[in-house]
């Protein structure tokens, strides 16, 4: 069991460095995730409030995870902001999966503001009993 | 309405932005009103950051927390205090971790607390607060 909020490089994912080049409309920042690590897959745990899963964008690309959301915090005309601590900005999360992890079979789920990212790892890399004769 | 934080983790710490977030009402009639006890987005303790709102008939305090079910938050109401803690369970292997974290706000006078009401989706946490008649803006006929 491996737990990590952030991973060190011999992880089986690892975040690259964040670099927001491209002239994006509105501030991005990266969410809080964690995770967690057993010999049969890795799960990736991001905070994601005020998003719906409309508004998630996953995709996988030559090894790299890329997580976009848009939030929905816009409120009616009417109200007026007199205190503010919450950030406006969308999310995005780049995290790189190494060789070991089986990247056909992942699955992601959001529920309460929570999306959950299951890894597994292939087969020929999980560790088995070797019987003895 | 005062927003004092209230620590419940080791690793809380204050802002260092304490008293920046001064509403824009500070030493009107609603001097009452938000104007402690501020947290950051961008701090990892920031614990429960919360956002108010007004329109005419109601004031609205948003929370962002992220992985609570509505079973693990709880609102209470004690003369003009009110405390919303939650608690989040993290399933980690075979183990449940849990994280506790509550705000405390002062609401302001004139709100109808029978009318108060919670909403949590998405992992956002609204609370509607509303105002009392005579708090509301009327228009006065001219005779």
């Amino acid at each position: 069991m491996n737990t990590s909020c952030n991973p060190s490089p011999d992880t089986a994912v690892t975040a690259p460095p964040t670099g927001h080049a491209e002239s994006a409309p509105r501030a991005v920042r990266r969410p809080r995730y964690r995770i967690d690590s057993t010999a049969e897959h890795h799960t990736v745990r991001v905070d994601l409030p005020s998003v719906t899963k409309e508004s998630v964008q996953l995709a996988l690309e030559e090894g790299l995870l890329t997580l976009k959301a848009a939030r929905h915090t816009a409120v009616p005309e009417s109200w007026k902001a007199l205190h503010r601590e919450l950030s406006d900005a969308d999310y995005e999360l780049r995290l790189k999966l190494n060789d070991r992890v089986d990247d056909q079979a992942l699955t992601a789920n959001l529920e309460d503001g929570v999306l959950t990212i299951v890894l597994p790892v292939k087969e020929a890399v999980r560790p088995r009993a070797i019987p003895i004769q | 309405m005062k927003l004092a934080r209230y620590p419940t983790l080791p690793s809380l710490t204050w802002s260092p932005f304490e008293g920046f977030f001064r509403h824009p009402f500070a030493g009107t009639a609603f001097d009452s009103f938000f104007t402690q006890g501020a947290a950051t987005h961008d701090s990892p303790a920031a614990g429960l950051a919360v956002d108010v709102y007004e329109d005419a008939a109601h004031y609205y305090a948003r929370f962002e927390v992220p992985g609570v079910k509505k079973e693990d938050a709880q609102i209470e109401l004690e003369d003009r205090h009110l405390k919303v803690s939650v608690t989040r369970k993290i399933q980690s292997g075979d183990q449940t971790m849990q994280s506790e974290l509550s705000r405390i706000v002062t609401i302001p006078k004139g709100i109808a607390v029978d009318g108060i009401t919670a909403k949590l989706e998405d992992g956002l946490l609204t609370l509607t607060l509303p105002k009392q008649e005579e708090r509301k803006p009327r228009v006065i006929a001219l005779n």
